[in-house]
Order: structure tokens, then C-alpha cells, then sequence
């Protein structure tokens, strides 16, 4: 067979065609100018029993989840606590925006949507406390990309599903790198606040206010809590966690803080299945588009191509680094990943990088690129929501990125970095 | 009347038949997630309250899942939500942009068109397998299949009609400022 | 690519697996034999089909040529077949190839075949020696150790029901989310070969493995039949024989990679326990109920030929012993137990 579906397909995707269309009518239209149409039933099989999975099924759990809150106004509670406990520090909503789109970022696989999402809750409260629209851009596009690090994360739970590893693994072998870009954030918005002399958000709140607003945003800080307990503690797998995830947020919508109306439901649930379903076929798409791959031999051409190129594992790591940056470019970090997963993954395992190493490395830089100048989806989301120009918002990005990378680097030359706590969980 | 009013007008006697049906089909898929949520509480509630596991659950949420998904999916194709790389394209001349417009979407409806008829013979066949825990039959688990993809095609065909229209105006307007 | 024919073989196991020393011998064969002109292709852990229904789906609609099915997974198609997977049936690897060699399999093949399935039985083998229970922290000795137990099943109707009437709870859980189950503890066991245990780590937090064998795991290799009516006579048997060579290797192959994962297994801290003959009793009692729960849904002539092929295979075992030991001749049919 030969390999035009790969060019008719980046062909398409660069004209513009839908990722999920483009997916399928590379692999169809070159098998039928083949004269081996009747493998388009093998892309349909592909395309049901991809999906076919009840790992997967975490995906829409998560992203009902996220809605759930944000619809609740449980997500704003966590600003309130940020503005009380650090809003007389030079800074402070930067910092505090950096932590709880790290928390709660990540959850829908598309950092795309998180960016839009989170920036649409920031990026005004951030101007009207005096920051520039620019900066506050920057912030929540550097913070966001990176939430899907640090569990739970949506892109976690596609890539343990194309490479069957364990999801709980992988959870547990982002904490430690999400840690690190958290701490490397947090001291940019610090070194900026001081050079830019920023002004304190707010007077200190006292600690009446801030036990109140702790007591506010407790059933908030209790999801991941929750969440990763109940993985960790083997009450359940991280499907159900998911499963039981959405339904605390709705109980605390609807009956503790009765900010959700029943009325509410239908739109919430709708916006959900909207979202999972895009990603889902997606999903279903890649895995047809993989079945291509392997079927053309292209997967073991690329093996084979990369592992005679150099034996020096570290080189090869630094180059996929690169490569990776440069395709977050043009394509979000879930496509990135089931897309790339499955072409990438097995040639380093095989060269002797644990499978975990490797997940978080990938899953680190798809999301990174997608914030790099001179384009990525993430510095376009981010432009839009703040009504910013591309150019001054990458300008004003660069500190955060240049220590965003630096972490990669680290992250990808240190694997203890990554595998030693799922090694302490006994995930490893 | 022009061709590009014919274009316009069956276009929109299409979307009378796409809108209607693809918002049916969002809706029962959100209902589906609802259920979905509710089927993956039972299995844990069922694992932890009483000590057993359901054989069922997991066998009926993947159903509902993969429901859901091709429910979803012609709301998707009709309202854009599908994610596209529009950078390139967004760089074209116009005439270039709506000629390769039309190109892609005519490739969609291609592809949509050999999934349907596909997944048709694969119900035809599939009656002799049944699903693992619920010994069902998978012929009716696969009529989503059919009824989406020709959903799809049937939005892509009112897609292109009305691109078709739209490329047809553009080419009018530009003799005419000359 | 001058090859006449292509011959695509898919399966779930990955290349660590004897299913896969089983192509490659496969594959060595017919391409040397046909001097090229078949040429054959493997593509295993799931690249070609993700599951066992989409592979046999591949099968009968002739997008993939050669597949392997389970005992279990051909039972979605088929249900009869699953006889085969009652628990205790055979006393161990020589009866169970001897059966598998016998006329019970030309009879599946037939069955299979009648029903217009679409698939032709070419070899039956194994794919990973018995399943035993294994669990995390219990030592099961007797049916008894399992009372209330939570052991992963595969969602199979007969697999659930086995585990129900030795008293544990049967829960199902995905292949890929076991390893985090285990580790967990969201089930206690699992009942598994001891080889996919290592494989796949589970060793890491099973500590006991039972050694009750309460079933073979038969692996039936087909063909898809569109495929094979238009496969000349010559190539046919070719592939035929390609299919002897398998079975060789993979029959032959898992006896002996048990005994490194059974080493592994111990050196990681675990305990492997051969169960007492009172012990073994006891667990055939219990599953002896499922003969009626097959009969219930099945027709009962498969039992009928399985106990026909048993009692051939262990007479034929017994005449051999009695030949090497110059034992005199007796009842050729001994009681079982
Ligand atoms: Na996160
Ligand atoms: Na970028």
C-alpha cells in the first residue's frame, strides 16, 4: 500500500478540512485509487471499536465535570480564595491564576477549550484589578496549556488509551513535572511583579474573611482530592472516579450551593456531550488513521528510519522534543497525541524509555507548542479572548515559555523526575 | 431564477430536514450522558453497597457512549464544531478558497457516503455476533452507524449547495467591478 | 511484491507472546515454501482489530485473513464452542492436545462452518497454558479461601457464572485498567495464566497463584473462508500446513515460558500453591453444576462428544503408559474422578 493517504491527508488538513474528516478521507480516498475499496470497511471497524472502550469513556465524565462547575460558579469560589489569601502580595491574581487553572485545567483533553474557558473568567478580572490585558493573556495561556499535566487531565487519559498504559500511573507521573512548571510560573510572575513594580490586587483580607472563603471553595478543593483518592485508594478505576467526579459537582450545584438550577441541566448536559462527542470521533478518526499507519508499514519505516539515524537516546529525545513544539503548532494536544502516540511511543520504549517517562514527556510538549510563537492554537485562543495582537501577546509570553522549556528539558533528561512517586505508588 | 438562488433554495429545503434532526439527535445524546453517568454510579453503588458487581453496566455505557457520539456528530458537521486548521486556508485569494471550499466539502460527502454504505453491509453482516455480558445482537447497536453518517452526508450536500451559492455570487460580483 | 497473495494475520496478543512466535513460524513457512508467492503479514496487539468481535467481523467480510480467537471469544459466535472452556474438563496438556487434535474440532470446524459463519478452523492450540486464580493477599488451598472474594472476569457469561459457584464475586473489569484494579485492590484476584500475570506485571501485587488448571486456553487460528475459496489447491495446502508448524510452536512454546513466569512470580515474593487431591475435588464439585448450566442453553450433544474425545484421549494415555511400563492389560477406559 502505498503512503499517499499520509500526503493527501496533511494536504487536507492544512486546506483546511476538518481534523476528523481529514483523517478518514486520507486513508479512503488512497485506498480507493488503490483499487482496495474494500478496506473502507476496515476504517469504519476502526472507527466504532476505537471508540469501543470503557477507559475512554473517562473523557466524557471529566468534561461534564468541568462544566458542571463552571456552570455552579464552583470554579469562582477558588478565585475569591486566591483574592483573600494572596491579594495583597505584588501579583497576586497572576499567581493565583496560575494555581487554579492548574488545578482545574485539563480536565476536557482540549487545552484549546481550557484557555477560552479560563481566560474568559481572568483575563476581565485581571484588567479591572490593573493588570494589562496583554499580560493577563500571557498568564492564562502559560498557566492553562500545562493544567493538563497535573491530574486530572483529559490528554492523560487519551494518550494512557492509544499506548495502554495505566491511567493512574500516568496521573501520578505528571504531579511531580506539573509541580515544577507551577513553582517555574510562579517565580516569573513573581520576578515580573517586582521589575514592573505591579500594584497589591487588594488591602489583606482579614482571617474572618479568609476562613470564609475557605469554607466557600472546600467542596471545590475536594474534587481532585476526591478524584485521586479514590484511584489511588482503589475504591475505584479512574473511569468510575470520573463518573463520580461529575455527579459530586452536580450535587454540590444543585444541593449544597443551589447555584445550579434544574433548568440549568439541559444546557450543561448538552455543552458536555457536544464537547466529548467532537473529541470522541476524533478519537475514532485517529484510530482508523492508526490502523492506515500500521497497515502501510509507515509505522515501521519511522522506526526504522529513526533508530538508524542514532543510537544516542537522549539525542533522539531532544529531537522529538523539538519535532513535538513544532506540531503543537498547527494541532491540539489531543489530536497531537492520538494522531503521534502511537507512531512515537513504542520506538522509545523499545530504545529502553519507560513508557511513563515517554507519556509525560509527549503529553508536556504537545501542550507547550501550542502557546509558542509564531502560531500555535492556544496564543490564538488567547489573542481573541483579550483582544490582543498575536505578536505582543508571544512577546509577553516568552519568560514564561523559556521556563516552561527549561522544566521539559529537565523533565526529559531526569526520568526520576517523573517515575519516582508512580514507582512509590507502586504504579511503575 | 439564478443558479445560485436555485443553490440557496435547496440548501435551505435540506436544512429544514438537517436542523431539526441533528438538534434531536444533540439532545438525545446529552440525555444519553445523563444515563451514562447514572449506569457507572450504579456499577460502583452496586460494587461497594452490595458487595456485587454488575455484569451489565460497563457492556450498556459503552453502547451509550458510542451513541452519543454519532448523535452528536451531524450537530457537530452542521455548526462547525469540528476542529480545523484554518490558517492556510484563511490565506487564499477568494476565488482559490471557494473553489477549494467546494473541493473539501465534496470530499466529506465521499467519505461520509462510503462509511454509510459500509456500515449498511456491516449490520447485514454483523447479525450473527452478539455483545460479550448482554448477549445482544449487534445488528440494532450498529443502526446509529448508517443513520448518522447519511445525516452527515445529507448536511454536507446543504454545505455544499450553499458554498456553491456562495462562490457563484462571488464570481458575479467580480466582472461587475471591474 | 511480486506476491500473488497476501496473507494478513491479526490478533490482540502482543509480539512477546508465543501467539506471535506462532505467526512468525507461520509466516517463515508459507512464504519459503511458496517460493514468494504468498506473502504474509502480522500485525499484532490489536493494530489490525482492537477486539475479538471487530476481528472476526474482519474474518467473515474478508478485510483480514487469518485471526485467533479464544475459546471465549469465538463463544459471541458461536456458543457451543464454549464446552471447551468447562472448568476442570481435562487432566492436564496431553489430554487437552489430544482432544484438540481429535474429532471434536473437525466437528466445531463443521458446525462452525454450517452455520455460514464465514470462518474455517485451521488449528487448535494454546495460547498461555491454564488459568489458575491468582489473588492479591489470600492463599487459596481450597474452594473455601475464595468465599467473597472479588475476581475479575472477563464479562462471559460462563466465566461469571464459574466464579459465582465457587463463591466468589465475579467483577469485570477492562484488560487494560486491571493492572490499577490490582494495585488498588478494587478486585482481589484474577484468574489469568500465569505467563499474561508476568507479562502484563500483575505480579507486582498478586502474592498467590492456586494451581487449580480449571481451564485449558484453547487458541482456534482461522481463516477467513471468502479468503480460502479463492485460494488455489497448491496455496491451500501450504497454508495448511503453515498451520501444523504453528500449532507445534505454540503448543510446545507456552510449557516452557511458564517456567520462567512461574520463576518471576516467586522471585517477586510470590506464592505458588499445587492444590491437595481433597482440595481438587472439592473445586470439581463445586463447578460441577455448570455441565447443567451449559445443557441449559446449549444443545447437549457437545457434551456428549466432549466426554467421547476425553475418554479416547485418557484411554489412549493409559495404553500408552501400560506399553512403556509393560503393565498387563487392563480396563482400557479407567474411572474418573
Ligand atoms: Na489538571
Ligand atoms: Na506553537
Amino acid at each position: 500500500m502505498s503512503l499517499a493517504y499520509f500526503w493527501i491527508f496533511v494536504f487536507l488538513l492544512c486546506a483546511g478540512m476538518p481534523v476528523v474528516f481529514a483523517l478518514l478521507v486520507g486513508p479512503g480516498l488512497s485506498l480507493a485509487l488503490d483499487g482496495q475499496g474494500a478496506f473502507h470497511r476496515a476504517l469504519l471497524s476502526r472507527l466504532y471499536n476505537g471508540l469501543d472502550s470503557f477507559p475512554l469513556m473517562a473523557v466524557p465524565f471529566f468534561i461534564l465535570a468541568g462544566e458542571v462547575m463552571n456552570a455552579s460558579g464552583v470554579t469562582r469560589t477558588l478565585v475569591d480564595l486566591s483574592r483573600t489569601l494572596i491579594g495583597h502580595v505584588r501579583g497576586g491574581l497572576a499567581q493565583m491564576n496560575v494555581l487554579s487553572s492548574i488545578l482545574f485545567a485539563g480536565l476536557s483533553g482540549s487545552a484549546v477549550a481550557d484557555t477560552s474557558a479560563l481566560g474568559k473568567m481572568f483575563v476581565p478580572a485581571m484588567v479591572q484589578a490593573g493588570y494589562s490585558a496583554r499580560f493577563a493573556a500571557a498568564v492564562t495561556a502559560a498557566s492553562s496549556v500545562i493544567g493538563p499535566i497535573i491530574p486530572p487531565s483529559g490528554i492523560m487519559i487519551l494518550y494512557a488509551f492509544v499506548m495502554n498504559v495505566s491511567v493512574a500511573g500516568l496521573f501520578a507521573a505528571g504531579i511531580v513535572p506539573g509541580l515544577l512548571i507551577t513553582l517555574a510560573l510562579f517565580a516569573v510572575v513573581a520576578g515580573l511583579a517586582r521589575r514592573r513594580g505591579f500594584a497589591r490586587d487588594a488591602a489583606p483580607a482579614g482571617w474572618p474573611a479568609r476562613a470564609r472563603a475557605v469554607r466557600r471553595s472546600l467542596p471545590a478543593l475536594l474534587t481532585p482530592v476526591i478524584l485521586l483518592g479514590g484511584i489511588l485508594g482503589g475504591v475505584m478505576t479512574p473511569t468510575e472516579a470520573a463518573a463520580v467526579a461529575a455527579a459530586y459537582a452536580l450535587a454540590l450545584g444543585l444541593i449544597v450551593r443551589r447555584s445550579l438550577k434544574p433548568g440549568d441541566l439541559a444546557r450543561v448536559f448538552t455543552t458536555a456531550a457536544v464537547q466529548s462527542g467532537v473529541i470522541l470521533l476524533l478519537v475514532g478518526a485517529a484510530v482508523s488513521f492508526a490502523w492506515m499507519v500500521s497497515v502501510s508499514g509507515l509505522a515501521t519505516d519511522v522506526t526504522t528510519a529513526i533508530r538508524a539515524s542514532t543510537d544516542n537516546v537522549l539525542l533522539l529525545l531532544l529531537l522529538v522534543n523539538l519535532f513535538l513544539l513544532l506540531v503543537g503548532m498547527v494541532l491540539d494536544a489531543g489530536p497531537a497525541i492520538l494522531i503521534l502516540g502511537p507512531v512515537l511511543g513504542p520506538v522509545f520504549t523499545e530504545l529502553g524509555v519507560d513508557p511513563l517517562h515517554f507519556a509525560v514527556v509527549m503529553c508536556v510538549n504537545v501542550t507547550i507548542g501550542l502557546a509558542t510563537p509564531p502560531m500555535g492554537l492556544v496564543l490564538f485562543v488567547a489573542a481573541s479572548v483579550s483582544g490582543e495582537r498575536v505578536e505582543a501577546l508571544a512577546r509577553e509570553l516568552l519568560p514564561f515559555l523559556a521556563a516552561e522549556i527549561a522544566v521539559i528539558a529537565l523533565v526529559t533528561f531526569v526520568p526520576a523526575l517523573s517515575l519516582t512517586l508512580p514507582r512509590l505508588l507502586g504504579f511503575a | 431564477m439564478t443558479i445560485a438562488a436555485v443553490c440557496r433554495r435547496l440548501s435551505g429545503a435540506i436544512a429544514a430536514i438537517t436542523r431539526p434532526l441533528s438538534v434531536a439527535g444533540r439532545n438525545l445524546a446529552a440525555l444519553l450522558l445523563a444515563v451514562m453517568v447514572g449506569v457507572v454510579l450504579a456499577q460502583v453503588g452496586w460494587r461497594y453497597g452490595f458487595g456485587q458487581a454488575l455484569a451489565w453496566s460497563e457492556e450498556l455505557s459503552r453502547v451509550l457512549m458510542i451513541w452519543a457520539v454519532f448523535l452528536v456528530a451531524p450537530w457537530a458537521y452542521r455548526t462547525g464544531a469540528h476542529v480545523s486548521v484554518t490558517l492556510f486556508f484563511d490565506a487564499l485569494p477568494g476565488a482559490a478558497a471557494h473553489t477549494l471550499r467546494l473541493v473539501l466539502t465534496s470530499l466529506v460527502v465521499w467519505v461520509l457516503w462510503r462509511l454509510l454504505v459500509e456500515s449498511l453491509d456491516l449490520m447485514a453482516d454483523g447479525r450473527s455476533l452478539q455483545t460479550a455480558s448482554l448477549g445482544l445482537a449487534m445488528a440494532p447497536i450498529y443502526t446509529i452507524l448508517p443513520a448518522s453518517f447519511a445525516l452527515m452526508a445529507l448536511v454536507g450536500v446543504e454545505r455544499w449547495l450553499s458554498q456553491a451559492a456562495a462562490a457563484l455570487d462571488a464570481l458575479r460580483r467580480r466582472p461587475a467591478a471591474r | 511484491q511480486s506476491a500473488a497473495h497476501t496473507l494478513r494475520i491479526g490478533f490482540l496478543a502482543s509480539p512477546d507472546d508465543e501467539d506471535y512466535d506462532g505467526a512468525l513460524v507461520f509466516k517463515h513457512y508459507v512464504e519459503r515454501k511458496s517460493a514468494g508467492r504468498i506473502a504474509v503479514e502480522i500485525f499484532p496487539s490489536g493494530q489490525f482489530c482492537g477486539n475479538g468481535r471487530e476481528c472476526i467481523e474482519g474474518l467473515q467480510t474478508g478485510t483480514l485473513d487469518i485471526h485467533m480467537t479464544t475459546v471465549g471469544g469465538l463463544g459471541l459466535l458461536f456458543g457451543p464452542a464454549q464446552v471447551l472452556d468447562l472448568p476442570y474438563a481435562f487432566a492436564d496438556d496431553g489430554v487437552a492436545q489430544c482432544v484438540f487434535d481429535g474429532p471434536l474440532i473437525d466437528q466445531l470446524r463443521d458446525a462452525v462452518l454450517d452455520a455460514g459463519l464465514g470462518m474455517r478452523l485451521m488449528a487448535a492450540s494454546n495460547t498461555g497454558g491454564w488459568r489458575n486464580f491468582a489473588t492479591r493477599a489470600t492463599p487459596v488451598r481450597h474452594p473455601d479461601d475464595l468465599e467473597g472474594l472479588k475476581i475479575r472476569t472477563t464479562p462471559a457469561p460462563l466465566q461469571q457464572e464459574l466464579v459465582r459457584r465457587l463463591g466468589a464475586r465475579p467483577t469485570p473489569v477492562t484488560w487494560s485498567e486491571l493492572y490499577t484494579a490490582l494495585a488498588t485492590g478494587v478486585v482481589d484476584g484474577t484468574k489469568n495464566g500465569v505467563q499474561d500475570l508476568v507479562g502484563m506485571r500483575f505480579h507486582e501485587h498478586l502474592k498467590h497463584i492456586a494451581l487449580d488448571r480449571h481451564s485449558y486456553m484453547g487458541a482456534l487460528w482461522w481463516v477467513s473462508e471468502q479468503r480460502w475459496q479463492m485460494l488455489p489447491e497448491p496455496v491451500r495446502r501450504i497454508v495448511h500446513d503453515g498451520f501444523q508448524q504453528l500449532e507445534l510452536v505454540t503448543r510446545a512454546l507456552p510449557i516452557r515460558a511458564e517456567v520462567d513466569a512461574y520463576r518471576a512470580f516467586e522471585a517477586a515474593g510470590g506464592t505458588v500453591h499445587e492444590l491437595s487431591p481433597e482440595a481438587r475435588a472439592a473445586f470439581r464439585a463445586r463447578a460441577a453444576g455448570m455441565r447443567t448450566w451449559f445443557a441449559e442453553r446449549y444443545d447437549p450433544i457437545w457434551l456428549a462428544r466432549l466426554d467421547r474425545a476425553i475418554a479416547a484421549c485418557e484411554a489412549g494415555r493409559q495404553a500408552d503408559f501400560d506399553a512403556v511400563a509393560g503393565a498387563p492389560n487392563r480396563d482400557p477406559t479407567p474411572p474418573r474422578d
